[in-house]
C-alpha cells in the first residue's frame, strides 16, 4: 500500500489505470522526474523519451521525425504490457512537441506532452477496446475514419492511437484499409497489436511495423529497483516472473499483496496434486467464482507447471518462479515428464476452453484431473 | 512533406507497373481501340497493383494528349489533378467503410449526371468485398445499365465474396503475386534512386518475405531503410525474427537426438536475441519437410543449398520416421499458435518436448504412414517407395546415433485423438487450408489439386477425388502424392493414406461461394479474421 502511493506519486495522472484488460502504459515518467545517467535505459543522446529500454524503436522513430520521414502509420507489436501504449503516446507527444529540446524528442512539459499524456489532447483521438475480451467493432472504426479526416485543432498532427487492434472484428479493421492506406497528410495513425500474424494482412501490408521485444531481465531489475525503489531481491524475482514486460509488473503493484497472492495461488496448485478428487473439484468451485482472478491465476499455475516439466526433464534446467525452487525440485523427483506434460498441457486446454466460453467449472474440474499424485 | 516508399513509388504510368502485363495489355489495347467497357473488376492479392491499375486507367480514360499510347501523359491537368487525389471526375469509394444500400443509392443518384470536364466519369469502388448483400444488389442495377459516359472499377482481395451477378457484368481481370525476382529488381531500382545501400541477396529475402506483394515488400525496406545503415542479410534476417539456418538445424539435431535440456537451450538463446517464436516454428516445419522429402529420395525436390541438402539426406537416415511425424505436427501446431501468452516462447518449447518425448500410444496411427496411393482405378503409374513401418508402440531411441535413451511418456500430446476421430467431414473443412499451403509451397502441384476435392474416407484411406485420369497419374506421382501428405498430416495433425480416383470435383473458388453466410466457415472468416484461402 505505502509502495504504491509513492508509485502515484511518479506515474503521470490519467494514464495510470488498472482497469483489467486494459494495457499498462503506466510507466511513463514525467520528463520533470528525477534522471539516473543515460545508457540502457531509454535515454539516448542525453534526451530521454521517458520508457525503460526499447533502445532500438525509439532510436528509428527519432529518426523519423528528426528527418522529416515521419510515415503515415505506424504498427507497434509485442506481448501486453511490453510498453507498446506508452511508446505510441511518446511518439505522439514527440511530433507534437511545442519546445523539443533536440529534434524528435519530447520535452514533457509543453501543452502539447502534458495533454497527451493525460490523453486529454483534442487532436489525440485513443481507440481501444475496453474490458478484457472485448472487440473493437465497425462503429468504432467508422469514428476512426471520420476523425482521422478532420483538421487538427492545434497540434501539428492529428493522431488516431488504435490500441489492442488484433482485437478488432474483420469488418471493422476492413473499414479502416482505405484510411490506414491514405490518411491525409495532417494524421498519424498508431496501431498496437500483440502480434502482427493476429492482423489481417492487408492491415499489416500498409504500416510500418515497429516489433517491441521482451526487455532483459537485467534492466527490468534495475529499473524497478532505481525507478521504483524496489529492494534487490523482490526486484530481481519480479523480473524474473515478467516475461521481460515491465507494464505487467507494474500491473501487479501493490507488491506485498501480489507476494501473498502468488504464496496461495501455489498452495492451491500443490494442493490440486496432493488432494483426492473431492478435494480438486472444491478448488475448481472455488476457482470459477471470480472470472478477472482465475485469468492470472490460470497463468501463475501453468507457469508452476511449466516449472515443474522443465524440472522432470533436467535437474539443473533454469526456472521461472524461482521463490518456489525447492518445492518444485522436490516434486520434480516424483513426477514423470508425461505427467508434468499432461497436467500442463490439461491446464493450457482449460485456459483456451475458458477464453472461447465454456463453462468454467467444468473445464477446470477436467483439468484438475489431470494433476500428477504430487 | 514526405510520403512513405510505398506511396511515393506508387505506379503512375502503364510502365511503372511491375508484372501484370497481361492487364496491362489488355487495358491498353482497350484504350488504343476505344472499346473500353463500362465496369471492371480487379481482383487479386493484396499489393499487387489493383488500387494503382484503377487510377492509370481512370487517368487514360481522360486524360488530354493527343497521342493515344501516350496516356496518361502525366502533364495535362486532368492527370494532375487524378495524381493530387481532386479530379472532379474520377470518384473514389471506400466501400468498406461504406458498405450500407444507402452508401450505394447515393452511389447511384449521381451516376446519371455527365462529366463535368472529361470524357468519362469514372468510379472506383475500392475493397468492394465489404458492401452488404442489398448494397450489392442496388449496385447490379447500375451496372445493368451503366450511362455511356461512366466506367465502374471494382477492386477487391477478396474476389469470392463478390456475387456472381455482380462479377458477370464486370470485364474482370485477376491480378497476380510477383515473382521474388520481378520484386527484387524493382527493389533494387528503388534503392539506387533513394541512395540507400543494400545487398541484393538483402533485398531478396525481403522480397520472398513478402510472397508476393509488392507493398509488403516496399512496406519492409522502409522498415529497413529508415535506420540509414546499409541494408545487409544479416539485418534484413534480424528484422524478419528470422533465425540463423544454423539454429534451426541444430535444434532440429537434437530432436533426432532425443535431447531436450539442449533443444530447450538452444529455444532461449535464439528468442532472446529477438528471434520471432512462430516464425521459428515454421522455420523448424520447413527443415523438417525437407528431411521428410529426403528420406523418400526426393532430395531433389527441396529447396535450398547442397549443404543443407546433404545435411537434411544424412538426417532423414538416422532419425525416426515417427518421430520426424511428430516434430512437424508439433511444431506445425506451435506455428499455428496465435496465444501468445505469458511466454511467448512456450508453444516452441512445448512443441520440442512432445517431438522428443515418446506417447507410447499403442495406437500406430500417430505413427508414420505408409504411402499408398497407387491403387486408384486403373493401376498405377510408378512404384512408390515405401516408408519405413509405423513406431513399435514400445519406446525406442528416436535416432540411431542417440546417446540416451528419451524418457518414457506414457501420455498422449494435447489435442491428439485426431486419428481416431477423423472423418470426411474434418479433412473437408480443413482442405481449403491444405491446398493453401501446397500452393504456397508447390505452385505447379497446386494447378493439379485446384479441382480436387476429398471424396471418401475409410479406414484410413482417403480418397482425393481428381477431374481425368491424365491428372489423376500426375497426382499418384510419389513425389507430388508425398507433398500431400505431408500438408495433410500438418494440418490435420495426424497421417492418412491417399489415393486418387475419378470423381466429381470443385475449384475451391467455386466451393468457397458455397460458404453460406453465418455458417461455420463464413463466421469464422468473419469474426475471426480466419482466412480459408488467399484467392489469386
Ligand atoms: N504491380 C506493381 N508494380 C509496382 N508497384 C506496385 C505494384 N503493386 C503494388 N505496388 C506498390 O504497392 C503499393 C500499393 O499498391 P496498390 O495498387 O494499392 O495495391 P492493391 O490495391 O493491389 O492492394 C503501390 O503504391 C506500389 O508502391
Ligand atoms: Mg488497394
Ligand atoms: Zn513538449
Ligand atoms: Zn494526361
Amino acid at each position: 500500500m505505502e509502495l504504491l502511493s509513492e508509485m502515484q506519486g511518479i506515474w503521470s495522472p490519467g494514464v495510470f489505470s488498472l482497469v483489467p484488460g486494459q494495457m499498462y502504459a503506466i510507466f511513463a515518467i514525467p520528463a520533470s522526474g528525477k534522471k539516473a545517467g543515460g545508457g540502457a535505459d531509454g535515454k539516448i543522446g542525453g534526451m530521454p523519451w521517458d520508457i525503460v529500454g526499447h533502445e532500438g524503436a525509439v532510436e528509428l522513430l527519432r529518426r523519423d521525425i528528426s528527418a522529416g520521414r515521419v510515415a503515415h502509420a505506424y504498427l507497434f507489436t509485442g506481448a501486453d504490457g511490453i510498453g507498446k501504449r506508452t511508446l505510441a503516446l511518446q511518439m505522439a507527444q514527440a511530433v507534437n512537441c511545442e519546445a523539443p529540446p533536440a529534434p524528435g524528442d519530447p520535452c514533457g512539459k509543453c501543452r502539447a506532452c502534458t495533454l497527451i499524456a493525460a490523453e486529454k489532447h483534442p487532436d489525440l483521438f485513443l481507440l481501444r477496446p475496453e474490458g478484457s475480451g472485448a472487440r473493437i467493432l465497425v462503429d468504432a472504426a467508422r469514428e476512426v475514419v471520420h476523425s482521422v479526416m478532420l483538421r487538427p485543432i492545434e497540434a501539428a498532427r492529428r493522431i488516431a492511437l488504435l490500441a489492442d487492434f488484433h482485437r478488432a472484428l474483420p469488418n471493422a479493421a476492413n473499414a479502416l484499409l482505405k484510411t490506414i492506406e491514405e490518411p491525409p497528410p495532417s494524421a498519424i495513425l498508431l496501431l498496437t497489436a500483440e502480434s502482427a500474424d493476429e492482423l489481417l494482412p492487408t492491415i499489416t501490408s500498409r504500416c510500418r511495423v515497429i516489433p517491441l521485444r521482451p526487455l532483459p531481465e537485467s534492466v527490468i531489475a534495475r529499473a524497478l529497483q532505481e525507478r521504483w525503489k524496489l529492494p534487490p531481491e523482490r526486484a530481481e524475482v519480479l523480473a524474473r516472473l515478467s516475461g521481460g514486460r515491465l507494464g505487467w509488473v507494474i500491473h501487479q503493484a501493490p507488491w506485498e499483496e501480489a507476494e501473498a497472492g502468488r504464496g496461495e495461488l501455489f498452495a492451491q496448485w500443490l494442493g490440486i496434486l496432493r488432494g483426492n478428487r473431492a478435494a480438486r473439484f472444491a478448488t475448481a468451485q472455488k476457482a470459477a467464482e471470480d472470472r478477472e482472478e482465475l485469468r492470472s491465476a490460470m497463468q501463475s499455475w501453468e507457469s508452476f507447471g511449466h516449472d515443474l516439466l522443465l524440472r522432470t526433464l533436467s535437474k539443473d534446467a533454469e526456472i521461472t518462479n524461482v521463490d518456489f525452487i525447492d518445492q518444485i525440485t522436490e516434486l520434480g523427483e516424483r513426477v514423470t515428464p508425461g505427467q508434468a506434460r499432461r497436467w500442463l498441457a490439461a491446464l493450457r486446454r482449460a485456459e483456451e476452453q475458458i477464453d472461447r466460453n465454456a463453462n468454467v467449472k467444468l473445464a477446470l474440474e477436467a483439468a484438475f484431473l489431470d494433476a500428477p499424485n504430487g | 512533406m514526405n510520403q512513405v516508399l510505398y506511396r511515393k513509388w506508387r505506379p503512375q504510368t502503364w510502365e511503372d507497373v511491375v508484372g501484370q502485363k497481361h492487364v496491362v495489355h489488355t487495358l491498353k489495347n482497350a484504350l488504343a481501340t476505344g472499346r473500353i467497357a463500362h465496369a471492371y473488376l480487379f481482383s487479386g492479392p493484396r499489393g499487387t497493383g489493383k488500387t494503382s491499375m484503377a487510377r492509370i486507367l481512370a487517368k487514360a480514360a481522360n486524360c488530354s494528349a493527343e497521342d493515344i499510347a501516350a496516356r496518361p501523359c502525366n502533364q495535362c491537368a486532368r492527370c494532375l489533378a487524378v495524381n493530387e487525389g481532386n479530379y472532379l471526375d474520377l470518384i473514389e469509394i471506400d466501400a468498406a467503410s461504406n458498405t450500407s444500400v444507402e452508401d450505394v443509392r447515393d452511389l447511384r443518384e449521381r451516376v446519371p449526371f455527365a462529366p463535368g470536364d472529361g470524357r468519362y466519369k469514372v468510379y472506383i469502388i475500392d475493397e468492394v468485398h465489404m458492401l452488404s448483400t442489398a448494397a450489392f444488389n442496388a449496385l447490379l442495377k447500375t451496372l445493368e445499365e451503366p450511362p455511356a459516359h461512366a466506367i465502374f472499377i471494382l477492386a477487391t482481395t477478396e474476389a469470392h465474396k463478390i456475387p456472381a451477378t455482380v462479377v458477370s457484368r464486370c470485364q474482370r481481370h485477376e491480378f497476380r503475386r510477383l515473382g521474388v525476382e520481378e520484386t527484387t529488381a524493382q527493389l533494387m531500382e528503388m534503392v539506387k534512386a533513394e541512395g540507400i545501400q543494400a545487398d541484393k541477396e538483402a533485398l531478396e529475402a525481403v522480397a520472398r518475405q513478402a510472397t508476393g506483394s509488392m507493398r509488403d515488400a516496399i512496406s519492409l525496406l522502409d522498415q529497413l531503410g529508415s535506420m540509414g545503415e546499409a541494408i545487409t542479410l544479416a539485418r534484413t534476417l534480424e528484422m524478419l525474427g528470422s533465425t540463423g539456418g544454423e539454429t534451426v538445424q541444430q535444434l532440429v539435431m537434437c530432436i533426432a537426438r532425443g535431447d531436450s535440456a539442449g533443444g530447450l537451450q538452444i529455444i532461449h538463446q535464439a528468442t532472446d536475441s529477438g528471434a520471432d517464436a512462430r516464425q521459428f516454428a515454421r522455420q523448424v516445419v520447413d527443415y523438417l519437410r525437407g528431411v521428410m522429402m529426403a528420406a523418400s529420395g526426393n532430395t531433389d525436390l527441396v529447396e535450398a543449398t547442397p549443404e543443407i541438402r546433404a545435411a537434411m539426406k544424412d538426417l532423414s537416415q538416422k532419425i525416426d520416421p515417427s518421430v520426424l511425424y511428430r516434430a512437424i505436427r508439433s511444431f506445425s501446431h506451435a506455428a499455428a499458435d496465435l496465444r501468445s501468452g505469458w511466454r511467448p516462447q512456450l508453444p516452441l518449447e512445448l512443441a520440442l518436448i512432445d517431438s522428443i518425448l515418446d506417447p507410447g500410444s499403442p495406437n500406430p496411427a500417430a505413427g508414420a504412414p505408409t504411402a499408398s496411393g497407387s491403387s486408384g482405378a486403373g493401376g498405377s503409374s510408378r512404384p512408390v517407395p515405401q516408408r519405413p513401418a509405423p513406431a513399435a508402440p514400445a519406446p525406442k531411441p528416436a535416432v540411431k546415433l542417440a546417446e540416451k535413451p528419451p524418457q518414457a511418456y506414457a501420455v498422449a500430446p494435447p489435442d491428439s485423438g485426431h486419428a481416431s476421430g477423423m472423418t470426411l467431414a474434418r479433412i473437408r473443412e480443413s482442405w481449403s487450408r491444405v491446398i493453401g499451403t501446397i500452393r504456397e509451397r508447390d505452385s505447379r502441384s497446386y494447378t493439379l489439386f485446384a479441382r480436387a476435392q476429398p471424396g471418401s474416407y475409410e479406414g484410413d484411406l482417403l480418397s482425393v477425388y481428381v477431374d481425368s485420369d491424365l491428372v489423376r497419374q500426375k497426382c499418384s506421382r510419389p513425389e507430388t502424392l508425398l507433398l500431400l501428405q505431408g500438408v495433410l498430416a500438418e494440418v490435420l495433425g495426424s497421417p492418412l493414406r491417399i489415393r486418387f480416383a475419378i470423381g466429381k470435383t470443385q475449384s475451391i473458388a467455386e466451393g468457397q461461394a458455397k460458404y453460406p453466410d453465418g455458417g461455420m466457415v463464413d463466421t469464422a472468416s468473419r469474426e475471426f479474421g480466419a482466412q480459408v484461402i488467399d484467392l489469386p
